[in-house]
């Protein structure tokens, strides 16, 4: 880790105006929660439709979308824009470089996705059936793999932000509702799955993959996409000829 | 000391050769990459910096490798040519920035001194967003000045810049250089090259054209056509009478005002008209190189 990558990094996430469409997200998904709460009646709100809601909302739009801003404004931008070279010029090392981002990406995640799931949860259900607990993990997970993929996009396409969007549009929320297979390749499926485990109400399915793969395919595309991006890192020209 | 050396340096993209076995030797003093767009001088830079790994050569800053090996960026400030920089941070604060990730003692200090130089101090605590085009290339100076570099690569440092900044920035070079720094920059506008270079590398489509100071690029075309104005007390005749000398290719009569020459040989055609005017009465007014500059030694090169 590096202190000046961190602190510009947090700097570039918070200073601009687009960390209010990052906060927008757990806004509504903390809104939605306050409104089914509210309508459930007297019996209060059923574990299953929370867990439904977290894992459809939470891990399906939340944890993707703060992923996917934080990541563009972190990565894709700076490597498209060409600023990134002030930090390739420096006597840091190009994994440091792309550590300290992913650093920072992952706490965006975690504070504006997989925790406020955890409040969505309290909100709704309070402490019942690990609904909330399941939900918070199943959140880190998921923001663990989307960050790894997204940050392998990031640096390796051209029309990265697009790109991105449409990995999270067509695959994970497309084709893994279409063929089932793919759960073992999605980190929807992955979050879904430990949302499942670790709930007692299971939703309205089984999970998909066991707990134990889930979270190592969480960490092992965390791993790559960092590799990978810091390969990547290793070789850019200071400007497009 | 500290000596840039590009030894058999071959870049390319696939198919596509952006720099063609290049070798440079670049000692202290300001040295001026030049080239036209697309010729292979940011690739040259990248490549100069360690950010691009040669596809065939080595390139070495005091023998020891800029490539894989992040502490040389102890002893390089590079100054990219892209306007983006982080404008969301003051000027102050991305210079700092810059001190800091270079682990300056003292970042606070180094990031003043720095923003001093270029004489940016005034406006070191607004947004980097709200400058214009020079301030950007002035502040981008400062950021590659923090640590004191050895080397200082500059891409296009002029781009953008009205008359009195660019004259403000090559004084600022001017004055590294006479400190010892090894200063290499990019252009493609001759102008900027010929005023405070030392050393001229020409770059044309990936190859290393020529080299040399600029009076040695010069010489090193003396054996191509060279232009002359000529205006006499007789332009006609004096004209038959060039024609009739081996240096001479032709002459050409420009209206009633002027005598056009080509001629073979530099050397020899200074000889030949004080000689051939003399001998026949003829009084030369004036005698003008009309492609003196580096521009038609650019063009040369760039059409051969």
């Amino acid at each position: 880790m590096n202190g000046p990558i961190l602190r510009l990094g947090l700097r570039s996430l918070f200073g601009r105006a687009r960390a209010w469409l990052m906060i927008a997200m757990p806004v509504i998904m903390l809104a939605l929660a306050a409104v089914m709460r509210l309508t459930a009646g007297s019996g209060g709100l059923d574990p299953n439709s929370a867990e439904n809601f977290l894992r459809i909302f939470g891990i399906g739009i939340a944890v993707p979308v703060v992923a996917l801003i934080a990541t563009t404004t972190l990565i894709n931008s700076e490597f498209d824009d060409g600023s990134i070279i002030y930090l390739l010029t420096k006597p840091v090392s190009r994994v440091t470089i792309i550590a300290s981002k992913a650093v920072i990406v992952l706490g965006a995640g975690v504070l504006f996705g997989a925790a406020m799931m955890l409040v969505a949860g309290f909100i709704m259900v309070g402490g019942s059936d690990q609904v909330a607990v399941g939900a918070l993990i199943g959140g880190v997970v998921s923001t663990v793999a989307y960050v790894g993929i997204f940050t392998a996009l990031a640096t390796t396409m051209k029309r990265s932000v697009v790109g991105c969007l449409l990995f999270w549009l067509l695959w994970e929320s497309t084709v893994s509702a279409l063929f089932s297979p793919v759960k073992w390749l999605s980190a929807r499926a992955w979050g879904n799955a430990v949302v499942q485990h670790i709930a007692d109400a299971a939703g309205d399915g089984k999970p998909g993959v066991p707990l134990p793969y889930a979270v190592l395919a969480a960490i092992v595309a965390l791993a790559a996409g960092v590799a990978l991006a810091g390969q990547r890192l290793a070789s850019m020209t200071i400007s497009e000829e | 000391m500290t000596e840039l050396d590009l030894t058999d340096v071959s870049r390319w993209y696939g198919n596509v050769v952006a720099v063609n076995d290049v070798n440079m030797h670049i000692g202290p003093g300001i040295t001026g990459l030049l080239g036209p767009n697309g010729a292979g001088k940011s690739t040259l830079l990248s490549m100069m910096a360690g950010l691009l790994p040669p596809s065939a050569g080595t390139v070495t800053i005091d023998g020891r490798p800029t490539r894989a090996n992040i502490a040389i960026y102890r002893q390089i400030g590079l100054v990219p040519v892209q306007e983006s920089l982080y404008d969301f941070l003051t000027g102050e604060q991305f210079v700092r920035l810059n001190a800091e990730l270079q682990k300056v003692p003292q970042p606070g200090l180094a990031a003043k001194r720095a923003i001093g130089l270029v004489e940016m101090s005034d406006a070191a605590d607004r947004k980097i967003s709200t400058y214009s085009k020079g301030m950007k290339q002035r502040i981008k100076v400062a950021s590659a000045l923090t640590h004191d570099p050895a080397v200082l690569l500059l891409d296009e440092p002029f781009n953008g810049m009205d008359p009195i900044q660019r004259r403000h920035m090559m004084a600022l070079l001017t004055q590294f250089a006479e400190q010892g720094r090894t200063i290499v920059f990019s252009s493609h506008i001759l102008e900027e090259v010929e005023q405070i270079a030392r050393q001229v590398e020409v770059v044309v489509a990936g190859r290393h054209a020529a080299s040399g100071d600029f009076a040695a690029i010069r010489r090193l075309m003396t054996d191509r056509p060279n232009q002359y104005l000529v205006r006499s007390s007789d332009d006609r005749r004096l004209a038959a009478l060039l024609l009739a000398e081996p240096c001479v290719r032709g002459a050409r009569l420009r209206g009633d005002t002027a005598l056009e020459v080509e001629a073979d040989d530099f050397g020899g055609f200074a000889q030949v008209i004080p000689k051939v005017a003399r001998d026949n009465a003829i009084r030369v007014f004036e005698v003008t190189p009309t492609d003196e500059s580096l521009e038609s030694v650019f063009s040369y090169l760039v059409n051969s």
